[in-house]
């Protein structure tokens, strides 16, 4: 897995967002054709099928669609994060796209959201889009409602799928993130949406940070497929910023980054990070998690930004 | 008279568990775990300057006497000689 980011420019201003827009600072900075054309030949050489093109928002760089067909061209699948508001000719090219070669995942506003500018655009995505767009959210406060996603779904006859993603904090920037204080309460609300969601047979996938110990044991069972590798997925995904350099995730931008090379893979740029994540995870979120029987066994600890930040705190 | 003092020496940080602390060492990029009741002696030192006041705090603590005391600090600093910045 690698993400192309294409751009940090965004057209909306998300407190939590971990990739370099809302509040915080942007340089509307674009990738060129040739670093696009760098990285897909990075993908091939890793064996990655798949182009995951996110940014900012990807679909507002001026080459947005060359990249898409260039991609295409090249035989890799499109996977597309979005916050929907996508303009009218973007819009059109991705609906003419075979429902094989384009899964889009959107980023939800919520229905009764006080800021919902973009909800009308967003509704015009998930109609045209249908089954290539996966709906998701990113948790970043413990009030947030999770149940509306359904709705969307059925409203839209998107693809029966729902994304769970937890906002992290970003070391060295003050973005909203959710507290691993407030995780058991967010277990809480996604279980009340898997017990919605399995009567209409809708999968939930969790993104990286989630952890078992958010759920009550005694609910495991219920979410037996979505904790299968839960606690377990928080390694270097690698993005591919559009100034060429990689970094391990969004959360750690500022705490290492790699230039792009000719010769590179996936797996060399991930052993490098890895070693200078080492150190970090003999700690987990928690203070618990050390006589958790779970650490690294079934659950590495969360993640790892939050556990670098436990580091820094006591640095003062 | 200068009073001794003690601080962790630049890139030394540490987290608490509930079972000890887990020792880093941002620039040779290792860690360690160090348990109680060992840990409770490193967050004291790491949290006071002043040595004097350390060893009244552990003295407390752990219900030893001066010397005792002093001894057993000496000897986890002498472990941690890595980690400490010591004046005085």
């Amino acid at each position: 897995m690698a993400n192309l980011s294409l751009t940090d420019k965004c057209n909306k201003q998300c407190t939590y967002c971990f990739a370099g827009s809302g509040n915080n600072n942007t340089n509307n900075a674009f990738m060129t054709i040739d670093l696009f054309q760098t990285a897909l030949n990075y993908l091939k050489r890793s064996g990655i099928k798949q182009v995951r093109l996110l940014g900012g928002e990807p679909t507002l760089h001026p080459n947005f669609v060359n990249f898409v067909d260039i991609a295409l061209e090249n035989n890799f699948e499109i996977m597309l994060f979005t916050n929907g508001l996508i303009n009218a000719k973007t819009l059109k090219y991705l609906h003419e796209l075979p429902l094989g070669k384009l899964k889009v995942l959107m980023n939800t506003i919520h229905p009764n959201e006080k800021n919902n500018s973009g909800q009308k655009q967003q509704e015009k995505t998930m109609k045209l889009l249908g089954k290539k767009l996966i709906v998701g959210v990113n948790i970043f406060n413990e009030s947030q409602d999770l149940l509306y996603l359904l709705d969307y779904i059925q409203k839209y006859q998107l693809k029966n799928e729902i994304r769970l993603g937890i906002a992290h904090p970003i070391l060295g920037k003050q973005n909203a993130y959710l507290h691993p204080k407030q995780y058991k309460t967010i277990g809480e609300k996604v279980l009340a949406l898997k017990i919605k969601v399995m009567k209409y047979n809708t999968s939930l996938t969790f993104d990286c940070g989630f952890v078992p110990c958010m759920f009550a044991p005694e609910y495991h069972n219920i979410l037996r497929n979505e904790l299968k590798n839960t606690g377990k997925c928080c390694e270097p995904i690698l993005d591919l910023m559009p100034n060429g350099k990689f970094i391990s995730c969004y959360p750690l931008s500022n705490f290492h980054s790699m230039n792009i090379k000719e010769q590179s893979t996936s797996n060399e740029i991930k052993q490098v990070f890895n070693k200078q994540l080492e150190p970090y995870k003999l700690s987990g979120i928690f203070p618990y998690c050390k006589t958790c029987s779970l650490f690294n066994n079934a659950c590495n600890g969360g993640c790892i930004s939050y556990r670098i930040q436990r580091f820094k705190i006591e640095y003062q | 008279m200068q009073t001794a003092t003690i601080q962790l020496k630049q890139g030394i940080g540490y987290a608490i568990e509930e079972n000890g602390v887990t020792i880093l060492n941002n620039r040779l990029h290792k860690s360690e775990f160090i348990s109680y009741p060992d840990a409770a002696i490193w967050l004291v030192l790491a949290r006071n300057n002043d040595l004097k006041v350390s060893q009244k705090m552990i003295s407390a603590i752990l219900n030893l006497e001066k010397n005792k005391c002093n001894n057993y600090i000496n000897s986890c600093l002498n472990n941690w000689k890595n980690y400490f910045l010591f004046n005085g």
